[in-house]
């Protein structure tokens, strides 16, 4: 199908901006999403004294009776356990804000947790450190949507082509082009699926779930919720209670009315008030997405609300799939590496999008505009990586006793990101910066696993750390092969080579 | 956004189907209508016929909303069945 010549323009103008205007924000999401998929077993390596051994799920209620014990002066108001295969987790909220826990298995007992890495990258993801970062998130996802759909539309003639064509040898803008177009057809179903729920997890909570709440259901929350199979806890009555729930009775309880559920957090609300209640949170493994939900009356184990994969209605089947496919929770380990390498290769996608739209209005970087755009470009391109990569040799160099350590090893993350984002401000070559920062970041990863090798014992002991070995080693490679191919003279064809010249219009779609 | 908010309400109160099953195509509807009406708003000859395109729908999505609702629909107790 071929587009008239004037909406042909129409949509490549709004690929083009919707793509540059969002692309350094979408980089760095993408980015940080092929971490983001591995946080909780980042988190459990991260841990400085974490060794290795393997630790059967143990029982929660002496790790409450220990957090209300040592935590009371802090009046929590929620305590909550986390549950993956690795490892344990608390998060308590009170007086003081947030703090949380880590379970120690040799000594078994909760500690306050040392480092957040992988939840950080995790929160990196839709850009939760930055103020407001959700919803610039959720805008970024929108211009993507915009972006590949536009995208879409103007290749149609010859999407097939574009699929199997690379040309590395060519001059900057055809290969940039190619690899855009291969990479982003490649991608296609994994990048419309992540714009698309993107946006609905960043923005949909505050941008349309209101409308439809004061509309479709007269302003009724309880109703507009409970479609979706939540609940409200119940709010406090302010009468003190001071019997302590057990945790795993009810966990017990929880089990035989829920035959199959695999509790993944279990949080108690309003701890020593009459109407505390118990939320389980977990997973029936006979259904895809299984998704169940239980409210648990806390003084007498009452029933209050159940949710499940098997009562659900079309809605929240429908969301069951999508937030599961959003989230991976399927296919195991296999799905999750081929989803990183799909992020790394949107990346890849985002960065040569901005390459095309530099070589192909501004080759000289004549206007201030375009050589501010492409200084940012290779700032943030080469500069994530760096960040990431600083990030995890801080987490493994830094003494394990050292006070406000998740502190410190975010200021890391955020010292090394802006001096890479400045540096291409300073040096004037753009190539030489973005390939020594590539260089560096790829001898930084490779650092953090000589470090992490040398100081774990015993070595590679558990799957966790043989994977993040396995992820460190591949970044490593992927970023000291891209930073020396950058660092190298150019050695392309020539732009008016009989190889480049017809096909690199015909591909540029002019 | 508010256009394609409307768009998604409008479903949601308007197609013939189960009550969840709209309130599914409703609400995640919103974010592709708001993609499909950029991409005709971009395509109008001048900025006052993209506004005209886009308070036309508008007006669509809500007067198909108000019969809906005038037609009984949309009441929280609807959403008891699947």
């Amino acid at each position: 199908m071929k587009l008239q010549r004037r909406t042909f323009r129409v949509f490549w103008d709004v690929h083009a901006w919707a793509g540059v205007i969002s692309a350094l924000l979408l980089y760095l999401m993408f980015f940080a999403a092929a971490f983001a998929l591995f946080h909780p077993e980042l988190n459990d390596w991260a841990e400085p004294r974490s060794n290795a051994a393997a630790h059967e799920p143990p029982s929660l209620q002496p790790l409450l009776v220990q957090l209300v014990r040592e935590q009371r002066a802090r009046a929590p108001t929620h305590i909550g356990f986390w549950r993956h295969d690795s490892a344990l987790m608390a998060d308590l909220r009170g007086s003081e804000g947030e703090r949380q826990f880590r379970y120690a298995s040799d000594r078994k007992q909760l500690e306050p947790l040392r480092s957040n890495l992988g939840s950080f990258l995790y929160e990196l993801h839709y850009l939760g450190p930055i103020p407001y970062g959700i919803y610039l998130a959720g805008l970024a996802a929108m211009a993507m949507c915009l972006a590949l759909v536009t995208g879409v539309l103007i290749h149609l003639k010859d999407l097939v082509r574009q699929w199997f064509q690379f040309r590395p040898r060519c001059a900057t803008r055809t290969w940039a082009s190619d690899m855009h177009k291969l990479l982003g057809i490649f991608g296609l179903p994994f990048q419309l699926f992540y714009a698309w729920s993107g946006a609905v997890l960043c923005l949909a909570y505050v941008a349309v779930q209101p409308a439809f709440t004061a509309t479709v259901f007269r302003g009724d929350q309880t109703a507009a919720l409970a479609t979706r199979g939540y609940t409200e806890a119940p709010a406090p009555t302010g009468k003190h209670s001071s019997r302590l729930v057990d945790l795993d009775a009810l966990l017990v309880r929880a089990r035989a009315l829920l035959p199959g559920l695999e509790p993944e957090y279990v949080a108690l609300e309003n701890p020593f008030d009459e109407a505390s209640v118990v939320q389980i949170y977990g997973t029936q493994s006979q259904f895809t997405f299984g998704n169940a939900a239980l409210t648990l009356r806390a003084s007498d184990g009452q029933l209050l609300h159940a949710s499940s994969f098997a009562s659900a209605s079309a809605l929240q089947r429908f969301e069951a799939w999508f937030y599961g496919l959003h989230y991976a929770e399927f296919g195991g380990y296999g799905v999750k590496w081929v989803y990183a390498l799909l992020a790394l290769a949107t990346c890849a996608v985002i960065g040569t999008g901005n390459l095309v739209w530099l070589e192909r209005r501004d080759r000289a970087r004549a206007q201030l505009g375009n050589r501010v755009l492409s200084r940012l470009t290779v700032g943030v391109v080469s500069g994530v990586p760096l960040a990431v990569a600083t990030l995890f040799v801080a987490n493994r160099s830094l003494p394990a006793a050292l006070l406000n350590r998740t502190t410190v090893e975010q200021a890391v993350f955020w010292i090394a990101l802006a001096v890479a984002l400045l540096c291409p401000f300073l040096v004037r070559s753009d190539r030489r910066v973005a390939g020594r920062q590539l260089a560096l970041a790829g001898a930084l990863f490779a650092l953090a696993l000589f470090v992490d090798l040398l100081t774990r014992q015993p070595l590679l002991a558990d799957a966790v750390q043989r994977g993040v070995a396995s992820a460190l080693l591949l970044l490593a490679a992927l970023c000291l092969a891209a930073g020396i191919r950058l660092l190298r003279p150019s050695s392309r064809a020539a732009p008016r080579s009989p190889e480049c010249d017809a096909r690199t219009l015909a591909s540029a779609g002019e | 956004m508010p256009v394609a908010i409307a768009v998604g309400i409008a479903l949601t109160l308007a197609l013939p189907l189960s009550a969840n099953v709209r309130l599914t195509v409703g609400s995640y509807a919103v974010f592709p209508v708001w993609v499909t009406v950029a991409c005709f708003a971009f395509l109008a000859p001048n900025a006052r016929r993209a506004w005209l395109l886009l308070l036309t729908a508008l007006v669509l999505a809500a007067f198909t909303s108000l019969v809906a609702i005038a037609l009984g629909r949309g009441t929280p107790p609807t959403w008891s069945g699947r």
